[in-house]
């Protein structure tokens, strides 16, 4: 699966790379919009990556171009300024999400492999984990074929780990990705901890092994082998 | 009051009471120089007759210029003979006209040939009464009528000298910052009006200049500062995958965090209410109160179950506000956030929303060593808490703007924000 990294901002490019890297994708990068040109003109990606306040104000016109000549490709704006009315012309105008800094790598990694889910497989594409099995499209998990009644919250925190498998996931980054714009508020440790706890306990009743290992004052890491 | 108006009304009390006044002093005046003049008429006359009294004596005929009554009474004694005449107003018949009427009587007496006389002059006012009517409406209406003219034609020169001067206050009306392109004023002919519009349109531009120049500053800030942010968290965040770490180190590095991730929202909350401020937030909507407090409470929802807080709502229908929808969100967000946030466990919100207040009770501890008037300061907050401090700044800020008044008050050990609009 390949993606294509638009930043200015080298260091930042790096560890979105980096991280990005690990989780199994190619990673290309383009630090300018002339090289960002060029390479949109010359491969194909699965999902692209923008920031939208590149020099020359010109990431949107990259943005354009990338819808022109390859419309099936997930694009993600990567913003500074986080303005709520940026968001929405972003998403106007084509993008598929919209992400602003700072933002968690975990996260950066779950929207991306939303949207290639989505772009690619039709959302149809089944996740399976050992003894696990996940259906996006209609959002169920069944542990050894068995349904797992899961709230929503528990679904998408199962899905965040999951997907993040063996890298170490803030409280504050399971916050964000389950409440958004609320974060702050939900971020305490002990909040964090009785849904993971509930979680935990309704996959080993159900004769699952838990995989959720706690990095103390940190927050935790689903294990898998 | 309009300007016009006031000059306008300025305009007839003066007149009014001018054509009062003056009514009057002249009726009076008028009044008494006829009296005077009949006065003057009937002594004259008394000379006359005198005279002519005493030409009786050396002929038999007397030639009378009779224009008025004169009567003559022979008195039997000396007794009522009295030296001094005099003037008195009564009431006789008169012939001619038929009917009773004012007279002005000379009195007086004389002696002809031994004998007393005591004789009477009588002149009628209806002459010079209806003299003295004409006179006066006359002379009332034409002052009426210079005054109405006078009224008029101030009405519209200073409709006339005014325009200008309305014409700037629509341009100062129409000022729209964001497009805004400051409007020619032309020469009005007037120096004050064009000094006006010259001073207007120079504190137009510089308005204009510090808003782009705080929107621009706003937006180089949020991006100049959230980009280093960012690679201080995504650093921080690999760092931590490492597996070498003991518990100490992580905690570390999360420390680091967790700073970065508070500057980030600081940061985001200063330019957040600094856009406010600048009055960046244009376009309003019709925003259902009652939907969006049950929308936010949804989302809050969990978190109160967590810290089993017992929330009672009272909440009325169809209360409107015309807002930005942004700021409604931020605004109901940050109010209800504050009382969960600083709610004890087991604690309770009370939330009552009436058509023009809503007011938001919730237990906690005495949050604050400032006086209340300072709890909407930035960053106000619990000594030793996490919070930033900016969540109320930001809500009485958007409250400025929309003219909403904002309260708290601290009663039975539980604090209560007022909004009312």
């Amino acid at each position: 699966m390949k993606i294509l990294i638009i930043e200015d901002e080298k260091t930042l490019l790096c560890s979105i790379k980096v991280y990005l890297q690990e989780e199994g994708y190619v990673c290309e990068t383009a630090e300018d919009f002339a090289s960002a040109i060029d390479k949109t003109s010359m491969h194909r990606y699965d999902c692209v990556l923008v920031d939208i306040t590149l020099p020359g104000g010109n990431g949107l016109k990259i943005m354009e171009d990338i819808k022109e000549l390859q419309p099936e490709t997930g694009i993600i704006i990567i913003s500074a300024k986080n303005a709520v009315d940026d968001k929405i012309m972003g998403l106007n105008l084509g993008a598929d999400d919209y992400l602003s800094k700072p933002f968690n790598l975990s996260e950066l990694n779950a929207r991306v492999k939303s949207i290639i889910r989505r772009k690619r497989f039709g959302g149809n594409k089944e996740i399976i984990f050992n003894e696990l099995r996940i259906m996006p499209d209609t959002m169920q998990v069944y542990l050894n074929e068995i349904i797992l009644k899961l709230t929503k919250k528990e679904y998408n925190l199962l899905l965040y780990f999951i997907t993040n498998k063996n890298k170490v996931i803030t409280k504050e980054s399971i916050a964000e990705h389950l409440w958004g714009d609320d974060a702050e508020m939900f971020d305490s440790f002990d909040f964090i901890y009785t849904h993971v706890k509930n979680l935990r306990k309704k996959m080993t009743d159900s004769g699952g092994v838990d995989y959720i290992k706690s990095i103390y004052g940190v927050g935790y890491k689903f294990q898998g082998s | 009051m309009k300007l016009l108006t006031k000059t306008r009304w300025y305009l007839l009390v003066v007149s009014i009471g001018a054509l009062i006044t003056g009514g009057l002093v002249f009726y009076y005046t008028m009044n008494r120089i006829i009296d005077e003049e009949i006065n003057e008429k009937l002594y004259a006359e008394k000379e006359q007759l005198l005279l002519q009294l005493q030409k009786i004596k050396r002929s038999n005929s007397i030639l009378l210029n009779v224009g008025d009554h004169i009567g003559i009474d022979t008195l039997p004694s000396l007794k009522r003979v009295k030296t001094k005449s005099f003037i008195r107003d009564t009431i006789l018949y008169d012939e001619s006209e038929q009917e009773v009427l004012p007279f002005h009587q000379l009195v007086f007496y004389t002696n002809l040939e031994g004998k007393y006389y005591r004789i009477t002059i009588s002149r009628s006012h209806i002459e010079s009464d209806d003299l003295f009517d004409a006179t006066v409406m006359g002379i009332l209406s034409i002052l009426a009528g210079l005054l109405l003219c006078l009224y008029l034609l101030n009405s519209w020169v200073n409709r006339n000298i005014w325009m200008p001067f309305y014409r700037i206050l629509d341009i100062i009306k129409s000022f729209d910052m964001e497009k805004g392109n400051i409007p020619n004023l032309p020469d009005t002919g007037i120096d004050e009006f064009n000094d006006l519009g010259r001073e207007v349109k120079e504190m137009m531009k510089k308005i204009k200049k510090d808003y782009f120049s705080l929107k621009e500053f706003t937006e180089n800030a949020s991006h100049e500062i959230q980009t280093p942010l960012a690679v201080i968290k995504s650093k921080l965040e690999l760092l931590m995958q490492n597996e070498i770490f003991n518990k100490e180190q992580m905690e570390l590095i999360h420390s680091s965090y967790e700073a970065v991730n508070k500057l980030s929202r600081l940061n985001q909350s200063l330019i957040l209410l600094t856009r406010i401020s600048n009055r960046q937030f244009i376009g309003t909507d019709t925003i259902d109160l009652k939907e969006l407090l049950e929308k936010k409470m949804e989302n809050f929802r969990e978190l109160a179950v967590h810290k089993n807080l017992n929330i009672t709502t009272k909440l009325q229908e169809n209360t409107i506000l015309n807002i930005n929808p942004s700021l409604a969100e931020i605004l109901i967000s940050n109010l209800l956030s504050n009382a969960i946030k600083h709610n004890i466990e087991n604690g309770e919100i009370n939330i009552t929303l009436t058509r023009n207040k809503l007011e938001i009770l919730n237990t906690g501890d005495t949050l604050y060593s400032y006086p209340p008037e300072k709890l909407f300061e930035r960053f106000r907050k619990k000594d030793g808490n996490e919070s930033l401090g900016l969540g109320l700044a930001i809500v009485k800020q958007i409250c400025d703007n929309y003219s909403i008044h904002i309260d708290y008050f601290h009663e039975n050990n539980k604090h209560k924000i007022v909004l009312t609009f």
